[in-house]
């Protein structure tokens, strides 16, 4: 078991070197040539000079990628070309309100979306089963930040239950935080559930027709105990997955939500730096958001384990 | 000798008597309204874009007018007689830029399935037969594949002028690697056949085993997957826009109308609120389509999902 983990988590490396590779060759494989673009129409030539050394486009890709690579490793991502400030240091300001985000929704969707898919597999056909699937139909439609505006226009203009816009630190209460990230959470789960339950339906369809849940239903076991015990334990493996698939769509959909309600995360960073071009802030996200990614994954992996033990690798 | 007619019976032939209508006769639609019957939801998908496709087409004769022509003197006006869907802040007609826009937005959606079909075809079929490549080419994937496509699309255009083709490119690249992994799994599955192993035993030549015995049943996961992809770009184009990462502020597509109403949305909500209503119907019927498609083509896979 020790040894099957050790084993997985090495595996990450390659996968991560690969991830570093690619996020660093995106400067290389844009068309036409970045350092005029990030100068602007008004540049001089010397500026677009000083932009190619400062991204380093004036030397060998394989050299600067060496360099590039033994700084991320000591956990250097590059300086703003706008502020000068390390992007670690940005980023570190600015992650907590996004953390927070992420997480509130990602809780959010599993308790809402796999009971909706257990309950629409249990009565598949029904009008409730119909009503939920055609509701994932149309998570999969509205781009987040419009779900988000109707939320906010709904439920903090019109009724006026909810703060419309803002984040409160969750050192300053439990409440005034949470109270701030309902409607964005909503906003950012929506496709979300409707991924989670679609998935949750599919697989407890085939495990609901498998003979030991006839034996279960035979012996007199409670609905319940059936469909949460016996059905969802072992339609949990494609479940999990979905989860850490899935989280691909909150990171970026957690941009685009923070924009609509005002959030003062990694999203409002990311939407300065393109407005300013200021690209080794925006390699250093998607560098940050990609690893987190592929550790979300590792994870998913690890929990198979504890899920399935006939998985091994 | 004619078997078929009754009256020439032959010699030792017993006529069986006509079978009375035992069972109710299966009442068979057929036509346009038997396929209706038959794929509700591909139907309604099909009859959705292809609305959005009329209007895309024949926007300019829809009572529109110039959709980039500025008129401060009438900006913001609520949507009415003169602005069906209302002005924006520069005074232009939200009704005509709504229309022109089912254009660009339709347009990166169809471009990038098309496009990142192509592309992921290609790469899963060679990586799916020929085992050298593959190790590396689906290691390259997964790489892609870490990235979050928005954020990729993001870093993209970052890097790039803002113009609809290097949207269309950015999608592209964030979304061709699911076509190539799907392809791939599909191939790898497909050489395992008896009628595989018996067209390499006869002496078939890979290529052609490639393009005659596996291309064409790579067709139907690759079409939905196809309809899928176009969804997504056409949302993925519309964030891009929304935060100012995509298509040029002046070209009239939905996310850059609905980016122009985010500074006013708590006074003028209809700004966001029509192109919203459009891209999201869209989005919608291809959706169906896509559905539907998958159900028409795998009728095991429908009881499923």
């Amino acid at each position: 078991m020790l040894g099957y983990i050790v084993r997985r988590v090495l595996a990450t490396i390659p996968v991560m070197a690969i991830v570093a590779l690619f996020v660093f060759s995106l400067l290389y494989i844009a068309p036409g040539d970045p350092a005029v673009v990030i100068a602007g129409d008004q540049a001089s030539l010397e500026d677009i000079e000083r932009i190619r050394k400062g991204l380093g486009l004036d030397r060998p890709f394989l050299v600067r990628f060496a360099e590039w690579s033994l700084h991320v490793v000591r956990g250097d991502l590059g300086k703003s070309m706008f502020t000068g400030l390390p992007v670690t240091e940005l980023i570190g300001q600015r992650i907590e309100p996004t953390l927070s985000l992420m997480v509130v929704t990602l809780i959010l969707a599993v308790v809402v979306a796999v009971p909706m898919g257990v309950v629409a597999a249990w009565r598949a056909g029904s009008w409730l089963d119909r009503g939920f699937m055609a509701f994932a139909v149309a998570g999969f439609s509205v781009p987040v930040f419009v779900v988000g505006y109707l939320l906010a226009y709904v439920f903090a203009l019109e009724l006026d239950w909810l703060p419309v816009q803002g984040y409160t630190p969750l050192s300053r209460g439990l409440w005034p935080w949470l109270e701030n990230l309902i409607l964005p959470s909503i906003a950012l789960g929506f496709v979300y559930i409707a991924l989670i339950a679609r998935i949750t339906r599919a697989t407890m369809l085939e495990v609901l027709s498998q003979d030991y849940i006839r034996t279960a239903r035979a012996k007199g076991l409670g609905e319940r105990a059936i469909l949460f015990l016996h059905a969802l334990k072992n339609a949990a493996v494609p479940i999990v997955t979905v989860i850490g698939i899935g989280v691909a769509l909150l990171i970026g959909g957690a941009v685009v939500t923070e924009s609509v309600f005002a959030i003062p995360g990694l999203g409002r960073l990311t939407i300065d730096a393109i407005v300013r071009r200021d690209y080794p802030v925006i390699q250093g996200i998607v560098l940050m958001f990609s690893f987190v990614y592929v550790l979300v994954n590792l994870m998913v992996d690890l929990i198979y384990t504890a899920l399935d033990p006939r998985i091994r690798y | 000798m004619n078997l078929h007619t009754h009256d020439a019976a032959q010699p030792g032939f017993a006529i069986a008597a006509e079978l009375p209508d035992i069972l109710p006769p299966v009442r068979e639609r057929r036509g346009v309204w038997g396929f209706v019957w038959r794929h509700p939801t591909l139907s309604i998908g099909l009859a959705i874009l292809g609305v959005m496709l009329l209007i895309a087409i024949f926007a300019p004769w829809l009572g529109t007018v110039d959709p980039t022509a500025l008129a401060p003197v009438k900006r913001t006006r609520e949507p009415g007689a003169e602005f069906w869907f209302g002005s924006d802040a520069y005074g232009r007609d939200i009704y005509s830029r709504v229309l022109y826009g089912a254009r660009i937005s339709l347009g990166v959606g169809f471009s990038v399935a098309i496009l990142a079909s192509a592309l992921g075809l290609v790469i899963g079929l060679v990586s799916g037969y020929l085992r050298r490549v593959d190790g590396i080419v689906m290691r390259v994937m997964d790489g892609v594949m870490s990235v979050p496509p928005i954020l990729l699309a993001i870093s993209l255009m970052a890097l790039t002028r803002a113009s609809v083709q290097n949207v269309i490119l950015a999608i592209t690249i964030a979304e061709f690697p699911r076509v190539a992994r799907l392809v791939r799994g599909v191939v790898l599955s497909l050489r395992e056949q008896p009628y595989v192993e018996a067209a390499i035993t006869a002496g078939t030549s890979t290529p052609r085993i490639i393009v005659r015995h596996i291309l064409p049943n790579t067709m139907a996961p690759l079409c939905v997957q196809a309809t899928y992809i176009c969804g997504s770009a056409m949302i993925i184009e519309s964030i891009l826009s929304f935060i100012g990462a995509g298509t040029p502020p002046t070209t009239p597509s939905w996310g850059n109308i609905m980016a122009d109403g985010r500074t006013l949305w708590q006074v003028k909500p209809y700004i966001i609120f029509f192109p919203a209503i459009f891209l999201s119907l869209s989005v919608l019927g291809i959706n169906l389509l896509g559905d539907g498609l998958r159900d028409a083509l795998d009728p095991r896979m429908a009881k499923r999902l």
